[in-house]
């Protein structure tokens, strides 16, 4: 066991840009297509790599999922979720995150749905944690969980209730 | 200088490995050498079984002992008579009962604990020994070291001579190697079981306190919040047991009358409990005056709900399974009201070791938790209140440890500071930070962290884990509980949870807050 130093942290950089990931639209050069959380709907061109990018944060607590029913087969082509926290830094605890990517293909013309849900901590654990919500044992229920759907449908900015965030995907 | 039984247990494990790929005779010549040199498991069998045996003899005396408790508490009492400090007699006798049953638990569980040690150590000896044969005759198959011109060349008889002692050898070397974990093995669960029943020889700390009955002793190391399981949710740990006595016996006459008074004049053992909690945490008779002002007649589930900011429930070790994020279904929500001890009151910010620290001291300092929880007065029950005195409180603890901007991150050196700062003085310990970032690391911390809980000490413990780039997340915990081979774990997210030392030591702790970051990394330990 060793005694450790001081290391240096990083914050307002990577905040920053985990803020701007909010519709990055189309990327430069030979990279994948990113869109964020606003782009509820989407075009993109056959054969298109892309990605659904959203804020995520593992000392937070914030991770998204790809939920039933899943995007149309013969459309997208769902190629992984990746993981891009930033680097926290080597004895750094609660850093600021980063991002989960969730990345297809455009295989044939037509439209398709990506169905994501965002869980928060303390709300969903998982992508068929769609039952009503059970929080831990003392903690008060989310208001949001009230309603007959377990989770809503989000329009805005993923805050602290979990919801599921709808895109369309058109492949022309 | 006798190596430490976790030690040699890295020692032997790695020799192993040398000696079952070692590819020249005289590597696999060196490698026995330096197995054979590692000492033996350390401890004598008879003595320690004779120790055991001796706590256990004891067990019948104190089992007689709750009986006449029993018969006593059967008989019936005036309901009405009071001890010196008000303690009504039927809670004294219900408390000596158990009392009585905490005894002889603790000479029964002793002795087991030491006898199991006796035995394990025999086993492990004996296995030793076996594998010292084995490493000797395998020595004598290879014969001396080759010299400088022997060493470049092999030929087939001579590679299968080698190859059938090093199988020898290799046997061996397992054999010297399970001992090696065995009788680790053995002597942390006996570390851990006698810590744990030392520090439930709870009355026993009170002794010797001035201007305190065997009552008033008795109430005291018994009294427990309402909710939840009692043996899980006593007021006053064994440190606050040790470190009350020591700070009575430091009053002038005058404090000392003045705290016997507040204790006589207390209307539940609860409130008394709180009062020498305070005392115990560092404040000073007019502090616990005023705080014993503010508490005064409350009933115990108001006591529980402003002083305590960690209730362990009585189901909280069940099992349920995992969720999909590798969680623990079993969880715990810690609130006040409607409003969670959670970071950035609803999970918004990263400041989870200032929360962690922020709620640790809560847990040892019932002025401050009542600070929080009832406001200046003392009296409030507003969740939303709490909200923002509790979220007000973080971030000037983020502050003092050089947090980051925007309410994230803080690293080693500023949760050192930190703790040192603001629940140090509450438990008279400093805060020392070890890294774990391996098994062997972590298994040869757990005795620590166990002394340290099992007094009621906190211990931070720091978790990580890495994305698809390699790039890490970290997140800051507290270990705050331990029964049997489990540690409850309060993560800043607002909630309680268990896991296995096993979890612990071999990257399961996603348990106590998701998959993406299973392993601990650092604990920061009270250094006594």
């Amino acid at each position: 066991m060793n005694v450790t130093g001081r290391a240096p942290l990083i914050g307002a950089a990577s905040l920053a840009c985990l803020l701007a990931l909010s519709g990055c639209g189309e990327s430069g050069g030979d990279s994948p297509a990113e869109y964020g959380f606003k782009d509820r709907a989407v075009t993109v061109g056959q054969g298109e790599r892309f990605s659904l990018t959203v804020p995520a944060s593992p000392s937070l607590g914030r991770h998204w999922y790809l939920t039933e029913p899943r995007p149309d087969a013969t459309v997208l082509k769902y190629r992984g979720k990746r993981a891009d926290y930033g680097d926290g830094g080597k004895n750094v605890d609660g850093g600021p995150g980063g991002t989960q990517s969730f990345r297809f293909t455009a295989l044939a013309k037509g439209r398709a749905t990506v169905r994501l849900l965002y869980c928060p901590v303390n709300t969903c654990q998982g992508p068929d944690d769609t039952a009503p919500s059970t929080p831990p044992d003392g903690m008060p229920s989310p208001s949001t969980t009230a309603s007959p759907s377990p989770y809503p449908t989000a329009t805005g900015t993923p805050d602290t209730h979990a919801a599921f965030y709808v895109f369309t995907i058109t492949v022309r | 200088m006798t190596e430490s039984t976790a030690d040699r247990r890295k020692r032997l494990g790695d020799l192993q490995h040398d000696i079952s790929t070692a590819g020249s005779k005289n590597d696999l010549l060196d490698a026995i050498g330096d197995a054979l040199g590692v000492s033996a498991p350390v401890g004598d069998p008879v003595t320690l079984e004779n120790l055991g045996k001796a706590y256990r003899g004891q067990v019948d005396d104190a089992g007689r002992l709750r009986e006449r408790v029993d018969k006593v508490a059967r008989k019936g009492l005036p309901e009405v008579w009071a001890g010196d400090t008000s303690v009504l007699a039927s809670d004294a006798v219900a408390a000596a009962g158990r009392e009585a049953t905490h005894l002889s638990d603790a000479f029964d569980g002793g002795g087991k604990a030491l006898i199991k040690l006796a035995d394990s150590i025999k086993d492990a000896q004996k296995q030793d020994g076996d594998g010292r044969a084995k490493l000797r005759e395998a020595r004598t198959m290879l014969g001396g070291r080759d010299g400088f011109f022997d060493d470049w060349h092999e030929d087939d008889e001579e590679e299968a001579a080698r190859l059938k002692a090093r199988s020898v050898a290799t046997a061996g070397a397992d054999l010297l190697h399970k001992a090696a974990v065995a009788a680790d093995d053995a002597a942390r669960t006996a570390a851990r079981d006698l810590n744990k029943w030392a520090s439930q020889a709870r009355a026993g700390k009170l002794e010797g306190a001035d201007g305190l009955t065997a009552v008033d002793r008795l109430a005291l190391a018994d009294a427990s919040n309402v909710d939840g399981d009692p043996a899980l949710n006593e007021i006053l740990t064994a440190n606050d047991l040790e470190r009350s006595r020591r700070a009575m016996d430091r009053l002038s006459a005058a404090d000392r009358a003045r705290m016997d008074d507040l204790m006589a004049n207390a209307s539940s053992p609860q409130e008394k409990a709180y009062l020498m909690k305070a005392l115990a945490a560092g404040h000073s008779v007019d502090d616990v005056e005023k705080f014993g002002g503010k508490i005064h007649g409350k009933d115990p589930a108001w006591l529980e709900d402003h002083l305590a900011p960690i209730t362990t429930q009585a189901d909280s070790m069940v099992n349920e399974g995992l969720n999909d994020d590798g969680s623990n279904r079993n969880k715990d929500g810690q609130t006040f009201g409607s409003q969670g001890w959670t970071q950035g009151g609803d999970g918004s910010e990263s400041t989870c070791v200032a929360s962690s620290t922020v709620t640790a001291r809560a847990m040892v300092d019932p002025v401050y938790a009542l600070q929080l929880t009832g406001g200046p007065s003392g009296q409030e029950d507003d969740p939303d209140a709490f909200r923002r005195r509790l979220v007000d409180e973080q971030h000037r603890v983020h502050l003092e440890g050089d947090g980051g901007d925007n309410w994230t991150g803080m690293d080693l050196e500023g949760k050192t500071e930190v703790l040192n700062k603001e629940v140090s003085p509450e438990t008279g310990s400093k805060y020392e930070v070890h890294e774990v970032r391996d098994a062997d690391a972590r298994r040869a911390a757990l005795p620590d962290i166990e002394k340290a809980v099992a007094e009621g000490k906190p211990v931070p413990i720091g978790v990580e884990g890495y994305d698809d780039k390699g790039e890490r997340s970290g997140h800051a915990m507290m270990i705050i509980g331990q029964e049997g081979d489990k540690l409850e774990i309060y993560n800043p997210w607002g909630t309680t949870t268990w896991v296995s030392e096993d979890d612990f030591v071999n990257g399961g702790m996603a348990k106590a807050s998701d998959n993406s970051m299973p392993d601990a990394y650092a604990v920061h330990l009270p250094q006594d």
